[in-house]
């Protein structure tokens, strides 16, 4: 498999991306390698990034580059394929939300560092509602952005 | 947590190691910037004389519930400002080093001679590892760094496998490893050129709860000098701390190391284990 | 009712008390970034932009959470859009009521600084389905300029 390396510009941003892509088609099957959610996320993170001290009038913090790094890390690990589309909010604190109000869900999650994530979910229509913190085992996160998936996309082929 | 089995551990007198590293990945230190890294070189005096410069290496988490390996989705790399690099810290002979950026501390030995012996886990590489760490809290301490915070240990083998026991070409894996079937080498419908592998096992604790990873990789390889044929076997055990503090980074090491010395005694034919001085079966 | 504890601007550490006289409906504004779209979020079981939680959190050096108290700008003859004063480019003004705070475990007291007058905070600890609520419970006093996103 050849590597190709290409640079996007967003604003006065940079950000370098590589993926690795077959030079032969080998199968028409496979994992796509630019999910829908991510270039968009990438976009909004940019934005974000460029936050100064006080962005919310109320002495909130500038993002903090780490955090947004882990918090991109870890969402692509656990992301099901066709996750919708997160809305990523900043934190007073300067973190990263991530968050779908969808399907009868509620599902935010806060990356608070590599290893610690809070995360709160509530299903109206299974009459489910957590809150807790995760640090090395995310499979319950990932089984959420898993029915949150299934229910939004079966709300669509409905529609 | 206990071992895998409690029959000793597999002990080899020439294991085909070329490198031993153990690493601790701990929550960023932002105030270890480049003054503290020239005070540091200073603190180690003769111990450490050579220092080279190379970019700092991702972190590198063992979660569970990932649904894409790191292999398996595009790596993004936040261009914003210059990344504090890693710095390497080499003894005179160059055979040992300290790797240092702002979440990691790794400590390497290295075969870079013929001659060079296995220096052993237990007798210097587990002490050595200790004591520097040890030191590195100290000066980060005196120097009001910070205190480190460990998120993720490590322990990685690499073994360079060179022919013997009729391994002469990449055709001949099954001849190497137990897991490749001799069967399906030898067949001659199939002309097998070279193999690769890879294999990912969990580590859990004694109640089941996830604790990290081991990894095994192998890669058919050529000797850079005089392109011998061999076979590079990476062995990286990876997962979290028991506890946030050196005895929990070494109860992990530990584990970690045992688990891929028994692995690499179950993954390789016995015929190998013969070239190597296998010491106990 | 709770009391709560945090720093306040010197620094000093203040207990508080909810206060009775702040009436249940009486509105706590609360401003949200929205242009560009920081910290409003399209809810779709709601079918509506509203603020994040995000936007309903204490600060994490242990500051309550600041609102303005509408009774007061009443008091003082002052529109609710004055507590966007100062503000007015790049944020919309969000309220939700004293009631909805309090019947999230919260409470709710005066606390007049010189650059405004109705400062007030609600205070208590906010998990993030708190923080939620009340998000979810507040409604613009002056909205974002974003489309609608309804079908």
């Amino acid at each position: 498999m050849a590597d190709t390396s290409a640079i996007a510009s967003m604003e006065d941003r940079e950000y370098r991306y590589r993926l690795p892509v077959s030079s032969d088609k080998e199968s028409t099957f496979g994992d796509p390698y630019f999910p829908a959610w991510w270039t968009q996320s990438l976009q909004r993170i940019g934005l974000l990034l460029d936050l100064e001290e006080n962005w919310d009038s109320y002495g909130a913090r500038p993002i903090d580059r780490r955090v947004a790094y882990n918090a991109v890390q870890i969402l692509q690990e656990i992301a099901p394929a066709g996750l919708p589309v997160p809305a990523i909010v900043p934190t007073a604190n300067g973190r990263l939300q991530f968050e779908w109000h969808a399907g009868g869900i509620d599902l935010e999650f806060e990356v608070l560092s590599a290893v610690r994530i809070l995360a709160s979910y509530e299903d109206a229509e299974q009459g489910v509602e957590w809150e807790k913190e995760f640090d090395y085992d995310l499979k319950d996160l990932g089984e959420v952005l898993r029915i949150l998936t299934h229910r939004v996309h079966g709300a669509v082929q409905a529609a | 947590m206990t071992p895998p089995t409690g029959t000793p551990l597999p002990d080899f007198a020439q294991p085909p190691l070329s490198e031993v590293a153990i690493s601790v990945q701990f929550e960023p230190l932002p105030r270890l910037v480049v003054p503290e890294i020239g005070l540091l070189w200073q603190h180690y005096g003769g111990k450490y004389p050579h220092v080279q410069q190379h970019p700092p290496v991702d972190p590198a988490i063992e979660r569970l519930g990932v649904r894409r390996p790191r292999s398996r989705r595009p790596n993004i790399e936040l261009v914003v400002e210059t990344p504090f690099p890693r710095i390497w810290f080499l003894t005179d002979d160059e055979k040992e080093l300290l790797q240092i950026q702002q979440d990691r501390f790794i400590r390497n030995w290295r075969k870079l001679s013929a001659s060079d012996a296995y220096p052993r886990y237990d007798d210097h590489i587990r002490r050595a590892f200790v004591a520097d760490l040890r030191d590195f809290q100290d000066f980060l301490d005196t120097n009001g760094i910070g205190r480190l915070t460990p998120n993720q240990c490590e322990i990685t083998y690499v073994n360079y496998i060179e022919p013997a026991n009729g391994f002469q070409t990449h055709a001949h894996i099954g001849k190497v490893f137990s897991i490749w079937q001799q069967d399906f080498a030898d067949d001659s419908r199939y002309e097998v050129e070279n193999a690769t592998f890879s294999v990912r096992y969990l580590i859990r604790s004694d109640s089941g709860d996830f604790v990290g990873r081991v990894h095994a990789s192998v890669q058919p390889v050529y000797r850079g000098t005089d392109d011998q044929t061999a076979f590079q076997l990476n062995l990286v055990a990876r997962g979290k701390p028991f506890s946030p503090d050196l005895d929990g980074i070494m109860q992990f090491v530990d584990e970690g190391r045992e688990r891929i010395v028994r692995l690499f005694a179950d993954i390789t034919r016995p015929e190998m284990h013969r070239t190597w001085g296998r010491k106990n079966q | 009712m709770s009391t709560g504890r945090s720093k306040l601007h010197d620094m000093a550490f203040v207990a508080y008390r909810d206060d009775e006289t702040i009436a249940g409906d009486t509105l706590l504004l609360r401003r949200v970034p929205t242009n560009p779209a920081i910290n409003v979020v399209w809810d779709d079981n709601l079918r509506c932009w509203r603020p994040s939680s995000a936007s309903f959190e204490d600060h994490e050096n242990g500051s309550p959470m600041s609102v303005v108290l509408s009774d007061t700008l009443e008091q003082l003859g002052r529109p609710m859009e004055s507590a966007l004063s100062g503000y007015e480019t790049g944020f919309s003004l969000a309220a939700f009521p004293a009631s909805l705070a309090r019947a999230n475990g919260q409470g709710v007291a005066r606390d007049p600084i010189p650059e405004e007058p109705a400062h007030g905070v609600v205070f208590g600890k906010k998990t993030k389905a708190i923080s939620r609520r009340l998000a979810k419970g507040s409604r613009w006093i002056v909205p974002p300029d974003l489309p609608d996103r309804g079908i």
